[in-house]
């Protein structure tokens, strides 16, 4: 089996999730994908919806009503770093 | 390894997903908007998956293109993560936030999002390696992204949600009421004073024609 990262850059991702969702790494991947959103659902006592990103983040050729590259993706997140 | 392509099995797809970016997906979830590009990707990878089984294209090529596909919606999560919290921090420069702890408060949480902007650069130019063509010293995308993470969950949780900004917002409003306040103090006397400065000219000037007229 390949890593895709260290274990302690692993043990630090699962760290932050935590502290940032209030729930178990162990317990997040073990959720049910159905039952989370019913869960936020519930919480927030609004529906859970979806919403383009683009052009932060996405592939210009598919998605978009524009056609744009790699390289302005990459602009527009610096410009956003930049801020 | 550099210029081998190491193969990829079916197992080592379903571990990127439910090591990293489950939880990554459950914490963006969170907020109630989901990215699309995200489906578009998971859809992506389902697809790769499907062709060894409608088309009989090999375990090792399809999970490799699915993988990558994995790969970028990870990336694309922790990108909107940054994106997040720098849209935070610009909104909260509208705060006057050196009141807090004599300006440490402010210092400490430039350098985060300075470390946060350098980190995601750097992370972002190491996403086109294949993991296992980095020797085992070198951190790939998935460490730089990692340690961004954590960063912006830091600035989130130690900064943003601290007593703190609310006091130095109420502070900051206090302190603008009271400029603004003198600000229209300042204005008045001298809209009074020009007022009554011209009516002395315009009184002045017409007894002076009144005097010269007769």
């Amino acid at each position: 089996m390949f890593r895709f990262c260290t274990p302690e850059s692993l043990k630090r991702f699962e760290a932050s999730i935590e502290k940032s969702t209030g729930h178990k790494t162990a317990d997040l991947r073990g959720f049910n994908v159905c039952e989370t959103r019913r869960r936020v659902e519930e919480r927030t006592g609004k529906p859970v919806t979806t919403k383009s990103r683009f052009p932060t983040i996405g592939r210009g050729n598919v998605l978009g009503d524009c056609v744009i590259d790699r390289a302005r993706v990459d602009q527009l997140l610096d410009e956003v770093l930049s801020q | 390894m550099q210029g081998q392509q190491p193969d990829c099995s079916l197992d080592e797809v379903f571990e990127l997903y439910c090591q990293i970016f489950k939880p990554l997906y459950h914490e963006i979830e969170a907020e109630n908007e989901v990215p699309n590009e995200v489906f578009f990707e998971i859809l992506a990878v389902l697809d790769h998956l499907s062709r060894m089984s409608s088309y009989g294209h090999s375990e090792t090529s399809s999970s490799d293109r699915a993988r990558g596909h994995l790969k970028r919606a990870c990336f694309d999560l922790f990108k909107l993560k940054v994106k997040k919290v720098i849209e935070l921090y610009k909104q909260f420069q509208k705060i006057d936030l050196s009141l807090i702890d004599n300006g440490r408060f402010e210092g400490e949480l430039i350098a985060l999002v300075s470390r946060i902007k350098t980190g995601a650069a750097e992370a972002r130019g190491k996403e086109g390696r294949d993991p296992r063509e980095v020797s085992p010293d070198d951190l790939n995308a998935f460490d730089l992204w990692m340690n961004v993470h954590d960063l912006c969950v830091q600035v989130e949780k130690g900064f943003f949600s601290s007593e703190k900004i609310d006091w130095a917002r109420r502070k900051s409003a206090e302190v603008n009421h009271q400029v603004s306040r003198a600000i229209n103090r300042k204005s008045w006397w001298i809209s009074f004073s020009a007022g009554f400065v011209s009516g002395l000219c315009a009184a002045g000037l017409i007894a002076g024609l009144r005097w010269f007229l007769s």
